[in-house]
């Protein structure tokens, strides 16, 4: 076989490669999507149904039977607050942290990274205990202040990486204009960041949306939020599945949505940072 | 007396009497009046009812609009699959929320949910005055009132949906191969009749029922450890008995079965195993009789309704037993709105609401519906349930509640599930599953101070 | 050179937080580990009874099988999403052709919330009518019971596979393209073909980044809960019964025994925080370096 030959040849098997490969891993994301505006009877049919008449009814059950709305208002309020409580947090700490030299900053380290990779699984009985104790047991509060435990650590690990890239030699050229080192934080620093800032604040608001352990323990009907609704189809499974379907689709869809947005920030983010769903 | 004076005097004294009788039953509401009155004082009023999925809780569910109309009380509902239930109950009790009124609870709990005062005190509600008679507490068959909601002499759930252990089989697969339930009344014969059955029937299993960890593994085994002679606790000392010979014959036999099931039952819980029967997929399915009035339905299950048949649970070396259990309401300690969660709960398991909640898909707990000849006649499986209930007396009368309403139950029923699950699919032999559930038993009691 | 005043008081609230939030907790979880309580019984019936739950677990048929599912699970997750993701990311380096797309299809496993995404699995896994069995039985006319006792882990596997090979792989293409290419011209000089290269050059060189992917994904795998739960809950009996869920299952899913549970939590953590000292010895000295 003469070179172009084996080069075509290779160039084939790399697509049908890369075809196999974005089939797998969209697919399943696909064909829920496609499931969500099937009737009941569609969804279960074999062979599949890839041409059908598409229906809203499961949506619309969602919001009118269950309290789908009601949940979704929950993961809204609690990923939005949890994000922006950790930033206000952790900012200012990161860039200190960049800073500094000091021989703690190992400690500091390690602790940070202990806090974000222990398991909800031990931490929620605590947690469920403490918060049945002070009464904010099923509250948004409760979900807000527990996720503040993996956000913080998050947004202190990333930032500090993108603060300790900025040259020293601007702030310390303001510092002698005469700028307060909170302005230089502030007018400065920030400003300079604003990329890696938005993708680490994203990276949280995914993180806290997709959390389940700890709604699973501490919200029963008021404060609970999108993840734990699929308990509510388990019981119904081969009857519901377009109205599952369609509760999924809209709970992913979101996060899906928002990792595309910064997906070059997303390998750094959870490697850095530590893996967290 | 002149003529005239006695007759009005007899005439007046018969309306005395008349009267008098008449406010004697004026005390006692008719089920009319009573709705009457509860209306003009909570109508406008919303309560919380939260359930399992299960075929009675359809049926209540179909009668949601009736109360609404008849109360004025707005019915908000919740339904989870049985096994998380219990855990949110309890969890909504430890939370303080009293997010839920009134709830469906399984006879399990009630030994548990007592002692926790996570259910309230119903006693005082149904001795109230005016109430006894008219709701007539009396009538529910006492298997399923005092044998099931009952701890203490005091009621904490009323029984809704009655229960009683039994095995539904496919008629038509029976009948062309010329079997007959002579061919079935004892453990042996069954078990050579589920073998005889392997094989012959494209797609057909011969034998199917709920047997995941847990809580469902328990429900089927106990169903053939009374029948081989063994036991949960010997009477009055508490000390587990599971490892005698009886009871590891129980399981080998359980775990035989297994062989002619279809695979991954081991993962069955309730609705799996319906499931599969009612789509035609197996001839015995050893359960109980809730789910019957759906298979008889042909809309709802069009492969085998006017198909089956009930038999008694076989009689095994140890004798002729079965088993009991009932679904009660009960009202939450926590809730603000007892009296609206009493309300709920009469109507529902009244006595005038019965017909329309036994033809909805319910099942009979009071002794007035087993007698009731129209819904006899709906329901054919009634005469088969009574049977059943005697063969589930014959138990009773040696001293044994079918699983204990003790408030260690929950644990020992996870406990028990657990290895029971393990001999089923083969992890462990029978002995040792039963020798290590034993121990982990003795364990709870000892803990909980039973020696 | 301009020392500017950095106030160290910046990080006390972080620290002050990050302390409550996690040291606390951790205490109260030692200290219930130490009682017997039950849920549902008031706080006032606890009682102490030392390091009896511990002993429980290490003795204890039950739990004991639920480590050895967690470990089992940890190894042979790992072991094949890191060789998967050395395959994949290697094919992506040398095949620009859709890579893009590729890459931009890999960000949905990594997005999509993983319960959600475990519950919509046992969906498509059902083995009488998923989607998968029909793939399989079109193609190859098998259709494997997924949730049976041979299959429910290696399903469990697979699903995690699907989950996290993405991830390895984009972080192994970064670190690919981080290369320099004089070592792999070399190596091609020398007339080896592109899978001696991989194996000889590109793997070592790649050995910093396959370590922390390893440590990462070994310290996440053993926290597992949000896949079990939707997808197996554990079973069939025990097969997939992960620590997290074994957790779960004693202190609040039907048993309520919160001293138990928080012992076996407090072995989970243990097992964590050793591997994150792991992970931090590890970058620390790479970067000393």
């Amino acid at each position: 076989m003469d070179g172009s030959h084996k080069r075509k040849f290779f160039r084939v098997c790399g697509a049908i490669g890369s075809l196999i490969l974005i089939i797998i891993f969209s697919l399943p994301f696909l064909w829920m999507i496609s499931m969500s505006f099937k009737t009941p009877l569609d969804c279960v049919k074999i062979p599949p149904v890839v041409l059908f008449k598409p229906v809203l009814t499961n949506y619309t059950d969602l919001f009118n039977r269950i309290n789908f709305g009601n949940y979704m208002q929950n993961s809204i309020v609690v990923s939005l607050t949890a994000t922006i409580v950790s930033m206000i947090i952790s900012l200012p700490a990161a860039y200190v942290f960049a800073r500094i030299r000091k021989k703690y900053k190992n400690k500091i380290i390690l602790l940070v990274l202990s806090v974000r990779m222990a398991p909800a699984m031990s931490l929620v009985i605590p947690f469920f205990v403490l918060s049945n104790a002070v009464g904010i047991l099923d509250t948004q509060l409760a979900l807000i202040i527990t996720y503040l435990s993996f956000n913080i650590p998050l947004i202190f690990w990333m930032m500090q990486g993108y603060f300790s890239q900025l040259p020293v030699e601007i702030e310390e050229a303001a510092y002698i204009d005469g700028c307060s080192s909170f302005g230089i934080f502030t007018r400065i620093a920030l400003p300079l960041t604003v990329s890696g800032l938005s993708a680490t604040a994203i990276l949280c608001l995914i993180q806290s949306w997709n959390e389940f352990v700890y709604a699973l323990f501490l919200t029963s009907i008021r404060s609970r939020t999108l993840p734990t609704t699929i308990m509510i189809f388990l019981g119904h499974e081969g009857i519901q599945w377009g109205q599952m379907t369609a509760a999924t689709t809209l709970i992913t869809l979101p996060v899906v949505f928002l990792a595309f947005l910064v997906k070059d920030y997303l390998v750094r983010g959870m490697a850095m940072g530590g893996i967290k769903e | 007396m002149s003529k005239k004076i006695r007759s009005a005097l007899s005439g007046l004294l018969t309306i005395v009497v008349f009267l008098g009788l008449s406010i004697g039953y004026a005390a006692e509401p008719t089920f009319d009046e009573w709705l009457e009155s509860v209306k003009t004082e909570y109508a406008g009023e919303s309560l919380t009812f939260v359930m399992a999925v299960h075929p009675t809780t359809s049926a209540m569910t179909s009668m949601l609009a009736d109360f609404e109309r008849d109360t004025g009380i707005k019915v908000n509902t919740e339904e989870v699959q049985e096994n998380h239930l219990h855990d949110k109950l309890l969890l909504d009790f430890v939370s303080g929320g009293g997010n839920y009124d009134v709830f469906y609870l399984d006879t399990c709990w009630v030994g548990e949910f007592a002692r926790k005062r996570v259910t309230q005190d119903l006693t005082s509600y149904i001795n109230r005055e005016g109430q006894y008679d008219w709701y007539d507490y009396d009538d529910f068959v006492t298997a399923w009132s005092k044998g099931s909601g009952m701890i203490d002499n005091r009621v904490h759930g009323v029984p809704i949906n009655g229960e009683v252990t039994l095995i539904v089989y496919r008629k038509d697969i029976l009948d062309k191969y010329g079997i007959t339930e002579d061919d079935l009344d004892t453990t042996d014969k069954f078990l050579e009749q589920v073998k005889f059955l392997e094989g012959k029937e494209p797609d057909v299993y011969p034998v199917v029922f709920r047997s995941r960890r847990g809580h469902n593994a328990v429900y089927s085994y106990f169903q053939f450890l009374y029948p081989f002679g063994g036991t949960l606790f010997n009477p009055g000392e508490w000390e587990p008995q599971l490892t005698t010979a009886e009871a590891v014959e129980a399981l080998k036999f359980m775990c035989e079965l297994k062989k002619y099931a279809p695979p991954s039952m081991e993962n069955f819980g309730v609705e799996e195993a319906n499931t599969t029967f009612r789509s035609g997929k197996a001839v015995f399915w050893v359960g109980a009789n809730p789910a019957i009035p759906g298979y008889s339905n042909p809309e709802v299950s069009p492969v085998i309704a006017g198909k089956i048949d009930v038999l008694q649970i076989p009689q095994g070396p140890g004798g002729n037993y079965s088993g009991w259990t009932a679904w009660n309401l009960g009202v939450s300690s926590r809730s603000r709105k007892k009296d609206l969660a009493w309300v709920f709960l009469q109507y529902m398991t009244s006595k005038e609401k019965g017909y329309d909640y036994i033809t909805s898909g319910g099942s009979p707990v009071r002794i007035s519906q087993f007698e009731n000849l129209e819904l006899v006649e709906k329901n054919w499986h009634f005469p088969e349930m009574l049977k059943s209930l005697e063969q589930a007396a014959n138990l009773a009368n040696t001293g044994v509640d079918w699983r204990p309403r003790i408030p260690e139950w929950t644990k020992i029923s996870e406990e028990l599930g657990y290895y029971v699950a393990m001999a089923f699919i083969g992890e462990m032999t029978p002995e040792q599953a039963l020798e290590n559930a034993n121990n982990a038993i003795r364990e709870i009691m000892e803990d909980a101070g039973y020696y | 050179m301009v020392g500017i005043k950095r106030s160290k008081h910046w990080m006390t609230p972080m620290l002050i937080i990050i302390t409550v939030a996690a040291v606390i907790p951790i205490f109260l979880l030692i200290y219930l580990s130490l009682h017997r309580w039950e849920l549902g019984y008031p706080w006032s019936e606890r009682v102490f009874i030392g390091l009896r739950n511990y002993k429980w677990f290490f003795t204890s048929t039950q739990e004991l099988r639920s480590l050895s599912v967690t470990f089992k699970f940890v190894f042979w997750a790992v072991l094949t999403e890191v060789f998967l993701a050395v395959l994949i990311s290697s094919f992506l380096y040398k095949n620009p052709i859709g890579k893009k797309y590729v890459v931009f299809s890999m960000v949905i496993p990594i997005a999509m919330t993983p319960a959600v995404n475990a519950f919509l699995w046992r969906l498509y896994f059902t083995p009488s009518h998923g989607i998968i069995n029909w793939i399989l039985n079109t193609l190859f006319g098998a259709t494997p019971n997924w949730f049976g006792t041979e299959l429910a882990f290696v399903m469990l596997v697979l699903v995690d596979i699907w989950r996290w090979v993405p991830f390895l792989s984009l972080i192994l293409l970064a670190g690919l393209e981080a290369i320099p290419p004089e070592p792999l011209e070399a190596s091609y000089a020398e007339g080896a073909t592109w899978g001696q290269t991989l194996l000889y050059v590109v793997v070592p060189m790649l050995k910093p980044i396959i370590t922390v992917g390893i440590i990462l994904r070994m310290i996440d795998a053993f926290k597992l809960f949000d896949l079990v739960f939707p997808l197996t809950a554990g079973g069939p009996g025990d097969l997939t019964e992960v620590l997290s869920m074994h957790i779960y299952r004693y202190g609040f899913f039907d048993i309520g025994r919160i001293g138990r549970a928080s012992a076996m939590a407090v072995v989970l953590l243990v097992i964590v925080i050793a591997l994150t000292a792991v992970y931090v010895r590890y970058t620390q000295r790479k970067e000393e370096v």
